[in-house]
């Protein structure tokens, strides 16, 4: 059990490869083969969550470290620890998911549902390797290995702009993650500048002093932090994304095949958050604490921005793409303020995040494959006909809209509580966007839901068959859970957010009164 | 009778004749191969084999006897050490390459026993090239070399623009090579000396390392020739035409072993006369940042427009040179970085050298009978029509725009280090950046073979391509498993 990290990353891709190399009469058990594998991982997962001592002395669990590239400091290594916990655990979640609550939507020939179980899994393995690494160059290797996957599944099942899309979310994204290679570098350079042999872990990457530029301005941004800070922002940025970053991602979203729609945005723009939260802020702290008003100006400005873009849609993905776009800046407002409780919330909303869009994504689906179409003119009047997929597109909705009791309440009000700490303004415009996520959602679910039908299509609309209704359920229990005891998704990550926040402001002493809601105090 | 005997070569004793033998198994292959086209008109495969054994023993012998001191023989006309063992086995390997992939080839066009000979001869100045001090001997073995590659690249005789290319590399080849022992010719008269150590006394004791313009203007000369090989910006223009005129073996032939031996020599130069104040010469820095900056930008800029896979390929060397002489940067700087720098120049060449022979063993394979001039809208669909060789040229595209866990990506991170490690820090991020654009280069292909719905499926020769696949074979597995293991293979230089 000592290697159970190995396998929880490395069993998925190493069965993509496998279904790859599957014999044409077999392939059409290609999704069963990808759901089994996932459900392993996702029980391995589990089994060593429950293992995770929140007490324990060293905070990774199940650590393994091997020389991999001695030459460069360059370690295989792997481990638990209390921030990249309930990441893992919602990625392993949601792969299955997704493969289940899209099964009919793939049901194309079986080499493409070869291909396609294949490369998911690939980037299953990319993200679960993301968020376990603990050397940063091992770190960027997994930040790749989504790439390739992503690209080729796009441009090969796509929308009918897929191959103009994927190229421009391919180049985005290496942009961004080339600029991190090259601060990755420049990074284990001067680490081995200092100490005599290079080491690329996150441990002794931590305790070095990088030189910053304190006077306010662009003196900063040109210091070795400051370019530092720039390259590992670039390659997170993009990803997340933070306005004005974002140009890849209406028609990625909107082009891509549900399933990876699904992906890209539940798993693959936490890479981008938990970059941030991991690696930018504790590392280059000056900096960060810099650049804050900025930073945070633009994640309100994002929050406004996606939700206002969302309420103007026709297109119901192409919606619910901006809704995204504004839920992920209430995760980085969180973040870049800087304090533990904002941090903390951050985390938790990624989380919630997660689920609630992968259900959105999962509902648009389900409306496409019903449909042919996911035009909101070309919808109406459903609930009476699916009062099952009316019932659970609500509870998402609520989610998405932070009702209390939801998850997304939790996440979102710690965020502002944060966020107020540092700059009123800035919250309140970034709390308006509260209110416009409401609007949007519910503009969204009474122009499908309710209303009236626009032809008598909607008489010959089934209801969602039991596989979709076993995901929804899932989702549902996940977000009303996380509303009512976040504990275990808040606490494993206390201290080592604690820590970060320490580092970012050391002044900034956190009175035991305004801890983060739900978390219990020791 | 004893080989000394035989020989009287007294000035080689002993343990030099290790140092040698790669030199001369080619050398007696080349000679070989020459007479058996001369009696036989017909002897390919005889040929062949003849090439296949004097190849084997030359990389033999420099995987059995690894030197780890330096051997010369007559005052650095000859220089033996790792670096040219190194350097000696990719340039025979790539040639063996080269003449492998033409076994199926042969069926589409005569290539001559002759063309083996070419090859032959070609490694040899190659072998030379980068064992040498000696200016004069230098310029001898770059010759041997180009004399052979020129007449290769004229033997495509079906395709039209062979002998337009073959003119055009042999012209403007000629021009660089007469700059480069013009400039030869001004160190000597600055210095006294044709031997590189002695130029590089000179320069120590003449000039305490700050050179006036005499010696400055010799050595940019000099330089022109290495970088006319290489490829680098104001003289890559003969690239993209003399490799589409090529035949595809040809091409890949030398995108890899010639280009890989003007590297080689290139870094013996640099090691052998760039040490102290000499290297940080402010106008020699600045000079070669704008050529990396202009080769890497130009290479990516208009390679992204590109339609014919040779052309593609052409673009693409163009920006492996950028990054080459990025590492060179790295390596005048001087100090620690300029070990890390020399061995990751040393590491990318191969990675380098690896995937293009892979690539264009894919190429030949897939361009149809008539006209290997392959067009991005040829690749249409071959993920479908053959999912194998789709693969594998996938990931040699990859590797190319370095991504990981590839040769490729590694290649370029160690690159990107020394880089960083001498200062360069602005300079590594425009070679960053060039490489997102020129990673499009390496994408457009992947789209036609994958992305696109084919009309008309293209017919596909269905030739026994024994030796393409057996290059695309290895060049698949050592491109992969560079990138995951990539310390053990550092391990072994």
């Amino acid at each position: 059990m000592s290697q159970i990290l190995s396998w929880i990353v490395l069993l998925p891709a190493l069965t993509g490869l496998l279904i790859l190399l599957l014999p044409k009469s077999l392939e059409a058990k290609s999704r069963q083969i990808a759901v089994i594998a996932t459900l392993i991982v996702a029980a391995l997962a589990l089994w060593a969550a429950q293992a995770f001592d929140v007490n324990a002395a060293d905070p990774l669990h199940f650590h393994i470290r091997t020389e991999w590239i001695p030459m460069l400091g360059i370690h295989y290594d792997l481990a638990l620890d209390g921030m990249n916990l309930p990441l893992v655990l919602l990625t392993v979640l949601l792969t299955p998911l997704a493969f289940i609550g899209t099964w009919n939507q793939t049901s194309g020939d079986s080499t493409m549902q070869k291909r396609m179980s294949a490369l998911v899994l690939i980037m299953e393995t990319g993200a679960l390797g993301t968020f376990l690494a603990q050397d940063l160059f091992l770190f960027y290797i997994f930040w790749e290995v989504i790439l390739l996957p992503a690209y080729l599944l796009i441009g090969m099942y796509g929308g009918a702009e897929r191959m103009k899309t994927t190229l421009q979310f391919f180049l985005y994204t290496f942009a961004g993650s080339i600029l991190m290679l090259v601060g990755i570098a420049w990074l284990v350079h001067m680490q081995s500048q200092t100490t005599g042999h290079p080491d690329a872990s996150f441990q002794a990457l931590m305790n070095l002093k990088i030189p910053f530029a304190s006077s306010q301005g662009p003196a900063g941004l040109f210091s070795t932090q400051g370019l530092l800070f720039a390259a590992f922002a670039a390659a997170f940025f993009i990803k997340a994304p933070l306005v004005p970053f974002h140009a890849w991602l209406p028609s990625t979203y909107r082009q891509a095949p549900t399933l990876v729609s699904i992906y890209l945005a539940a798993i693959l723009s936490k890479m981008g958050t938990y970059g941030i939260l991991k690696i930018l802020i504790p590392m280059f702290p000056e900096a960060a604490h810099s650049f804050q008003p900025v930073l945070m100006s633009l994640a309100a400005f994002g929050i406004v921005y996606g939700a206002l873009l969302a309420i103007v849609q026709t297109n119901f993905k192409t919606a619910v793409a901006y809704s995204s776009l504004s839920h992920v800046s209430y995760i980085l407002l969180g973040l870049f303020s800087l304090k533990a409780e904002g941090m903390g919330g951050a985390l938790l909303q990624m989380v919630n995040h997660g689920i609630a869009i992968a259900g959105l994504f999962m509902i648009s689906g389900f409306l496409e494959k019903r449909r042919g179409s996911l035009e909101l003119k070309d919808f109406g009047g459903w609930a009476p006909q699916t009062p099952v997929l009316a019932t659970g597109f609500m509870v998402i909705v609520l989610s998405t809209v932070a009702l209390p009791g939801s998850g997304g309440f939790v996440g979102e009000f710690a965020i502002l509580i944060a966020s107020f700490r540092v700059n009123g303004y800035i919250t309140a415009v970034a709390a308006t966007g509260m209110v416009l996520g409401a609007v949007y959602m519910l503009n969204l679910y009474q122009k499908t839901m309710f209303g009236r039908y626009v032809d008598d299509y909607v008489k010959k609309v089934a209801d969602l068959d039991f596989r979709e209704i076993f995901v929804l359920v899932v989702l549902g229990i996940f977000i009303v859970g996380i509303g009512i005891t976040p504990q275990p998704f808040v606490a494993p990550s206390r201290t080592a957010i604690e820590d970060s926040a320490k580092r970012v402001s050391p002044n900034d002493a956190l009175p035991e009164r305004q801890a983060v809601p739900g978390q219990v105090s020791r | 009778m004893s080989f000394s005997s035989m020989f009287p070569m007294n000035f080689i004793e002993g343990q030099q004749w290790l140092g040698i033998l790669p030199l001369f198994c080619m050398t007696l292959t080349a000679i070989a191969t020459l007479l058996l086209s001369a009696l036989r008109h017909q002897g390919r495969a005889v040929a062949f084999a003849m090439l296949l054994i004097g190849s084997i023993a030359a990389v033999a012998s420099t995987v059995v006897f690894p030197f780890q001191d330096t051997i010369v023989i007559l005052d650095g006309v000859l220089v033996f050490d790792r670096l040219s063992q190194v350097f000696s086995a990719i340039c025979v390997l790539a040639g063996l390459a080269a003449a492998l992939m033409t076994l199926g080839f042969d069926e589409r066009e005569e290539l001559q026993p002759e063309y083996f000979t070419l090859i032959a001869f070609a490694v040899v100045g190659m072998v030379a090239m980068v064992s040498t001090r000696n200016l004069v001997f230098f310029f001898i073995s770059l010759e041997l070399m180009s004399l052979a590659v020129y007449v290769l690249v004229s033997m495509h005789r079906q395709s039209p623009m062979a002998a337009e290319a073959g003119l055009k590399y042999f012209l403007l080849g000629g021009a660089a090579s007469a700059v480069l022992l013009y400039g030869a010719s001004i160190l000597y008269g600055a210095t006294g000396s044709l031997d590189v150590t002695g130029i590089r006394e000179a320069f120590q004791s003449q000039w305490n390392g700050h050179l006036p313009l005499l010696p400055l203007v010799g050595l940019g000369l000099f330089s022109v020739g290495f970088l006319f090989k290489i490829g680098a910006f104001p003289f890559h223009v003969w690239i993209p035409d003399v490799y589409t005129g090529a035949a595809t073996p040809v091409t890949g032939f030398m995108i890899s072993a010639v280009k890989a031996a003007a590297t080689g020599a290139l870094l013996r130069m640099c090691l052998e006369l760039f040490v102290g104040p000499v290297s940080t010469e402010p106008t020699l820095v600045v000079i070669i940042s704008a050529i990396t900056v202009a080769t890497l930008l130009f290479g990516s800029f208009v390679g992204v427009r590109q339609t014919r896979l040779k052309r593609i390929f052409a673009y693409s060397t163009i920006v492996h040179t950028g990054y080459v002489l990025l590492g060179f940067l790295a390596l005048l700087g001087g100090g620690e970085g300029a070990k890390d720098a020399a061995s990751s120049i040393v590491s990318y060449t191969i990675f380098y050298v690896v995937m293009n022979l892979g690539a264009f063993a894919v190429l030949t394979m897939i361009s149809p009978k008539d006209n290997d001039d392959l067009t991005l809208d040829q690749l249409t669909g071959l993920g479908r029509r053959r999912p194998m060789l789709a693969f594998a040229m996938s990931v040699f595209l990859l590797s190319m725009a370095g991504i990981p866990p590839t040769a490729g990506f590694f290649g370029k991170y160690y690159l990107f280090s020394a880089a960083l490690s001498s200062g360069y820090v602005w300079l590594t991020i425009v070679a960053a950046l060039a490489s997102v654009v020129s990673a499009v280069i390496y994408l457009r292909p992947m789209v036609y073979m994958y992305m696109k719905e084919s009309e008309e499926s293209f017919q596909v020769v269905p030739a026994i391509w024994l030796g393409s696949n057996i290059i695309v074979v290895l060049s698949l597995f050592l491109t992969v498993m560079m990138g995951l293991l990539p310390a053990w293979f550092s391990n072994l230089l």
